[in-house]
């Protein structure tokens, strides 16, 4: 990125001293300015944002002819097509919109606006017109303003100017100009633009305007309207009864106010809003509070507490909604008088949302209401509200029909509820168990000792809810009661006991895990079982070994492999495998957990799978199998696909395996091995599923990118003519350059050459004379490459040697293509019969003839040249030295001062991605 | 009693409260002129899953409106077979909107419609319930925002994980994780990783084609109206149903259509819900102007350091944890690095309760969990990526003023021009 900010910035220096970088020249690849735009069509849309802006940079360093020229390839968008070039368009917009290259607007400009007065659809000049709002400045408005004179353009234009920054002008003088019917769209820009300076004319307009119009007008003047407009939409509004309607004036009435309350003009706005007060419509009443309360809800509390009494909760809430940022002691006494036995519920939810203490008396009268909402609501106010006393009065309702309520407010409130709850443990059976019941999911520690009192309470109930309440009075301090009291605890407490000393130990390190297991050791055998389960949620070293030992005794044995299978620590998955060898009546329960913590632990993929073909050789039932052909995916190798490879045979496990496969496989084209396509095509057959039919799909998509051709062979009369191979579909030994690029794939030569590099590759050997023959695949359109002959390396083929052009020049990038430039043209020097290629991926077969100046290229067949170069060029193909503008004799006069070479490299010269090639043969005459 | 009443009259029975109502026992009995009444627009394929397309005491289907007049009949045969009433049937919006008949308009168009939508229907004191993504750029979001405050509308944003479901990889619901962020034991800030490896999928499928040819209007479909304020483009049939999501006219493919069930909770779950974050960043091949394309990441970050990062298909580190902490993580599976955090959680409060039930919302005029305020900031981060996106560089923002900083192109992006006459 800092590389292509530093190159911007060198550009805009020098674009302070010339207009442009001169086009008609080449640039440090040698490339003239319609190639340089092929070459970026061909690149686009681009991978990343450096690489477009990069491809950008290119095109618009040419300058304004460029864009011009990329504008006018644009076909109407009936006939399409244009995908490149939007790419192109779009992609300059966004590369001048990006501050930091502002400077190259006016270049992007100039070529837009050089094509605007070429091109003649108006659809495309539409799309063009567009392009300015991404970018346009004032000047550009200007230059735009002519283009609103078509009654086609009219719309596209008057909303571009609308988007550019600073066109109140522009958009004032199309005001003053435009038709009835294009004022709906004038309206619009106009309050975009926020011209206030069309108000009259606005109003004006609103004379015989249809609905479309006048909505527009509205719009506008409720944007740019003064008290004048505010008068107009006031009659209009009301004469709508402020009901929605076409023309939607009641809202853009509401707008204008709503502006005018922003600015404090109070005069204007409370006249407005007290009748919208009287209004039926609910939602334009509530409008008349909002409009007061911007402009001083704390003069208007009589009117909103007022509303308190409307029949409609709609505006009840409303008024509570504006009341709640003026909330003082006098507010909530009004709304507790104003609400007091009529709206009770709402009254009492909002006292609490706003926290209020003052009138807490009445929410805990509340408590005592026949409404079981109202009850509902002042339990939950008066948690929120928090006040100690308050709170103490919702002890009764503990264990009640409101006992949910209580418990979720209790569990979620972040105020501290220590007294309640104390005081609930001291109230009555059913308190009790209700404040217990909350400790379950909650802790308050502080009732520690309370609790341990009700663990031998004589009621049952509540005996059996402190237990469970034990968790909820648990810390690092507790563990140790704990531990005592599991040894003595009835056995049906157990569990609670147990959940209690997880709790305590939550925090706890290796160390007190380790002291506390330690101080376990006089226990007798058949109470420490009950250990069993914490020892497992430790999960150290130190309980795992009590674990083990616990299984070697028999009267322990089940007891202590449950625990085992709780153990959340992949380390112990050697002991539960080792179990599992000798335990064959749990063998399958084992394995299971084995099987997850293999998956969970942090081994490699390669001791993984060792672990999983493990415990596949003790063939466990059809279940684990299948588990294991699904973790064996995540290990994502070679050696996983072989080992599901052979469950595919049985029904039961098939179906897994073939997905494993198929999961791998597809993700790792480099295995491309014989057996993988062998094993995707078998697993074809075998998958049934509801996807079934994407999968295969996706397994020949997967075959075709690894097929691997079979080996080229020459031909019986090419052996005996003395031709030679120089690719044979497996590798590049005899060639050097770029091969990073020109990859091997599939039997062919794969040009994936997408810019930076040099982007050749060579002939390991030079040759003079010869007959070339080879095979090339256009992959996508607008493929640009080439075959350098007799050249040297690290030079441009067509000038420093020759270079017989690679193109698919029917794609529409290439329109303005040169006779020389096309396919098989010795580059600027012997124009090619044009030839009409098969469809993309089809294979075109070439062969080029190459004997002293004479030079023959044969595509498909046909002959498409056959001349010689030297004739071409007069003999001349530098420009003679010292005679001032005279030019080679080459067709394209340039300079080609390597085209009599006697002999050379031969050549692939890329300009991007997309060419295939294969069977790559020679023999020098 | 007159349906025009029936909102003075249910106070009395409304539940308030967050509680849900069976928790005081007995199911209530709706009297019918208690009952809220719908309309759908939009009856192709949301609005007509089996979801939405209901009918039952407590809320009446009674219009439908729809562009497409096959739609529009087979939403209305299945109303007659299936729910046993006839429907309404509107072709313009604004005609359901002004229908008296009609409590809630359902807003089931793709998202170039939703802001007009739900704005005139606010003006027209009707309540809303908007399916995802609430609007289609930052602009339309804060009008609604603005209508439903000054008509005192109530609003759903038609996306539920915070709240409710399994939330997609996290194999939970989102409030445990709610709780472990609040209780603070995985440390601040916290960065957020919505992957494949996490967990969701990103959908790249919904993405557009270039070089549409254009193709006869079928007769039964207004296109006109379809297209509504989205700039003219010539027909193709995959501009419009089901695949409408992959033109940036109308949508903006699997992370616009999607982001929103993935980003939502995660507001809520950072407490971000007042706020936006204030630079996004992206790394995604060049965008078509027209078709949506796919992208490898985009990554938000908040004032305080929390980040949001949005991986594309098979993009990312597969070992990534959903949240990460300075002092704690949180895997696919809720699987977290904090020994025994359900021990631990136990010594902090629960989340604070929401309201889940639209129409007690409705009855009540209580905003609803997901609404107006919070689903426009949610709404928003998908935007801020998608005008990332289309520009393909890294943007700042303010959450305060709802805008870019410095970078007027993005700017243009908050509010684009309408097509004649249409305007929010």
């Amino acid at each position: 990125m800092n590389k292509i900010v530093k190159n911007i910035l060198a550009v805009a220096v020098l674009l302070l001293m010339t207009p442009y970088l001169i086009n008609a020249q080449t640039d440090e690849r040698n490339r003239v300015a319609s190639t340089i735009i092929a070459d970026a069509l061909n690149s686009l849309p681009a991978s990343d944002k450096d690489t477009e802006n990069k491809l950008m940079l290119e095109i618009i360093e040419i300058g304004p002819e460029s864009i011009s020229d990329l504008a006018k390839m644009l076909k109407p968008a009936s006939i399409g097509g244009n995908a490149k070039i939007e790419y192109a368009l779009d992609g300059l917009c966004d590369f001048v919109s990006d501050p930091q290259n502002r400077f190259y607007k006016k270049i992007l400009s100039d070529g837009l606006f050089e094509a605007l007065d070429v091109v003649e659809n108006e659809e495309v000049k539409a799309y063009l017109i567009s392009l300015f709002r991404n970018f346009g400045d004032t000047r550009d408005a200007d230059r735009l303003m002519k283009y609103a004179e078509s009654n086609d353009l009219f719309e596209v234009t008057v909303q571009t100017l609308a988007s550019i920054l600073g066109t109140r002008q522009n958009v004032e003088e199309i005001a003053k100009n435009c038709d009835a019917n294009q004022r709906c769209i004038v309206a619009y820009a106009i309050a975009n633009q926020r011209v206030g300076n069309c108000e009259d004319m606005l109003i004006q307009w609103l004379d015989g305007a249809d609905a479309k119009t006048q909505e527009a007008i509205y719009y506008a003047l409720s944007i740019i309207g003064t008290e004048k407009s505010l008068t107009l939409l006031s009659g209009k509004a009301k004469s709508a009864k402020f009901n929605y309607e076409p023309t939607d004036v009641t809202a853009s009435y509401i707008r204008l106010l709503d502006k005018f309350a922003n600015m404090g003009k109070t005069e204007l706005v409370e006249p407005a809003a007290k009748i919208f007060l009287k209004s039926k419509n609910a939602n334009i009443k509530i409008e008349g509070f909002n409009l007061l309360s911007k402009i001083g809800g704390d003069n208007y509390t009589d009117v909103f507490c007022n509303a308190l009494k409307d029949k409609n909760i709609q505006v009840r809430m409303a008024a509570l909604e504006v009341l709640k940022p003026i909330a003082d002691s006098m507010v909530c006494a009004t709304v507790v008088k104003n609400m007091n036995g009529k709206h009770d519920v709402e009254a009492i939810n909002w006292l609490g949302e706003v926290g209020d203490k003052t009138q807490l008396e009445y929410v805990v009268n509340q408590l005592n209401s026949k409404d079981s909402l109202a009850v509902c609501e002042a339990i939950q106010s008066i948690v929120k509200i928090g006040d100690n006393d308050a709170m103490l009065k919702l002890v009764p309702f503990f264990g009640t029909n409101y006992q949910p309520v209580l418990k979720s407010a209790l569990i979620s409130t972040k105020n501290n509820c220590d007294v309640m709850i104390a005081e609930a443990l001291k109230g009555t059976n059913e308190q009790i168990v209700g404040a217990l019941n909350v400790l379950e999911s909650r802790t308050y520690i502080n009732q520690v000792y309370t609790v341990r009192r009700l663990l031998s309470n004589d009621n049952q109930q509540v005996k059996g809810a402190a237990y469970k309440a034990l968790k909820g009075v648990s810390n690092a301090g507790t563990s140790e009661y704990l531990r005592d009291l599991l040894v003595k605890v009835d056995e049906k407490y157990v569990k609670d006991v147990q959940d209690a000393i997880m709790k305590s130990m939550a925090y706890a390190n290796d160390k007190s895990k380790a002291n506390f297991v330690y101080l376990l050791k006089n226990v007798e055998p058949a109470k420490l079982t009950r250990f069993y389960r914490v020892f497992a949620y430790f999960g150290d070293d130190l309980s795992i070994m009590k674990l083990k030992d616990g299984y070697k005794s028999k009267a322990t044995r089940n007891q202590a492999l449950e625990a085992l299978l709780t153990v959340d620590n992949p380390s112990i998955a050697p002991t539960l495998f080792d179990i599992a060898m000798n335990d064959v009546a749990n063998r399958d329960e084992i394995l299971t957990r084995y099987i997850v913590l293999i998956n969970k632990s942090d081994i490699s993929p390669v001791d993984k799978l060792t672990a999983y073909r493990n415990v596949l050789g003790l063939n466990p039932n059809d279940d684990i199998k299948n588990l294991i052909l699904k973790n064996i995916e995540a290990t994502q190798t070679y050696q996983g696909i072989i080992l599901a490879s052979y469950y595919l045979e049985e029904e039961e496990t098939a179906q897994c395996a073939a997905n494993t496969i198929l999961n791998i496989a597809t993700k790792h084209p480099e295995l491309n091995g014989a057996e993988i396509t062998e094993l995707l095509l078998k697993i074809k057959d075998i998958l049934n599923d509801g996807d079934a039919m994407y999968k295969r799909t996706q397994i020949d998509e997967h075959l075709k990118k690894i097929a691997k051709a079979p080996k080229f062979e020459l031909s019986d009369e090419e052996k005996a003519e003395g031709f030679v191979v120089l690719f044979d579909g497996t590798n590049l030994d005899q060639w050097v350059g770029d091969k990073t690029d020109y990859v091997v794939q599939n039997g062919n030569i794969y040009v994936s050459a997408d810019y930076g590099d040099e982007g050749n590759l060579y002939t390991e050997k030079e040759y003079g004379d010869f007959v070339y023959r080879f095979e090339f695949c256009f992959t996508r359109p607008g493929v640009n490459n080439g075959v350098g002959i007799r050249t040297p390396m690290h030079a441009d083929a067509a000038y420093y040697g020759m270079e017989i052009q690679i193109l698919d020049h029917d794609d529409p990038i290439y329109a303005g293509l040169r006779e020389y430039q096309v396919h098989g043209s010795v580059y600027g020097v012997i124009p090619a019969k044009r030839i009409v290629f098969p469809e993309l991926g089809t294979w075109n077969t070439e062969e080029i003839y190459a004997k002293g100046d004479h030079i023959r290229v044969t595509v498909n067949g046909e002959v498409i040249v056959d001349g010689d170069i030297r004739k071409a060029c007069n003999g001349r193909n530098v420009a003679p030295e010292g005679k001032k503008g005279a030019t080679s004799g080459t067709i394209d006069q340039n300079n080609h001062p390597g085209l009599f070479n006697k002999s050379g490299k031969i050549s692939f010269c890329g300009h991007g991605e997309g060419l295939l090639i294969r069977n790559v043969r020679i023999k020098e005459l | 009693m007159k349906r025009k009443e029936f909102l003075t009259a249910m106070g009395g029975f409304a539940l308030f409260s967050i509680v849900p109502s069976k928790v005081l026992g007995g199911e209530r009995h709706i009297a019918p002129s208690d009952q809220l009444t719908k309309g759908i627009i939009g009856v192709g394929g949301i609005g007509r899953s089996s979801l939405h397309f209901t009918n039952d005491e407590s809320c009446r289907l009674t219009a439908i409106c729809d562009v497409d007049s096959k739609h529009l009949d087979a939403a209305r045969l299945q109303a007659k077979d299936q729910l046993g009433i006839e429907v309404k049937t509107y072709h313009n919006y604004r005609d359901l909107i002004q229908d008296p008949n009609v409590d809630i308009v359902h807003i089931a168009t793709p998202p170039h419609w939703h802001g007009i939508m739900a704005v005139e229907a606010a003006n027209a004191g009707k309540d809303v319930m908007c399916e995802k993504p609430m609007t289609r750029t930052i602009g339309e979001g804060k009008k609604v925002m603005e209508a439903m405050k000054q008509n005192g509308r109530i609003f759903r944003l038609n996306t539920w994980f915070r709240f409710k479901d399994t939330f997609y990889g996290l194999g939970t619901t989102v409030e445990p994780l709610k709780k472990l962020v609040d209780s603070g034991l995985l440390g601040w800030p916290l960065k957020v990783t919505i992957s494949g490896h996490t967990g969701f999928n990103w959908k790249f499928f919904w993405v557009g084609k270039e070089n549409l040819e254009t193709q006869i209007v079928p007769s039964n479909l207004d296109y006109d109206m379809w297209l509504g304020p989205a700039p003219y483009k010539p027909y193709n049939e995959h501009r419009t149903h089901q695949t409408f999501r992959g033109y940036w006219d109308y949508d903006g493919g699997g992370l616009a259509d999607m982001g929103q069930h993935y980003i939502d909770p995660v507001q809520y779950i950072l407490g971000k819900d007042n706020t936006s974050p204030v630079l996004v960043e992206v790394d995604a091949p060049q965008q078509h102007p027209d078709a949506v394309g796919t992208w490898r990441s985009i990554k938000y970050t908040y004032d305080d350091g929390c980040q949001i990062i949005l991986e594309g298909e098979d993009n990312g580190d597969p070992k990534a944890p959903y949240i990460e902490g300075p002092k704690g993580k949180v895997y696919k599976g809720f699987e977290c690095t904090i020994p025994n955090v359900m021990q631990r959680l136990l010594d902090f409060p629960n989340p604070e309760l929401q309201r889940t039930d639209f129409l007690e919302c409705v009855r009540t005029r209580q905003k609803f969990a997901l609404n107006e305020e919070n689903g426009f900031r949610s709404s928003t981060i998908v935007n801020m990526g998608v005008c990332a996106l289309r520009l393909g560089r890294n943007l700042k923002f303010d959450p305060a003023s709802l805008r870019f900083v410095g970078d007027d192109a993005a700017n243009q992006l908050i509010n684009q021009p309408m097509r004649n006459p249409w305007k929010i």
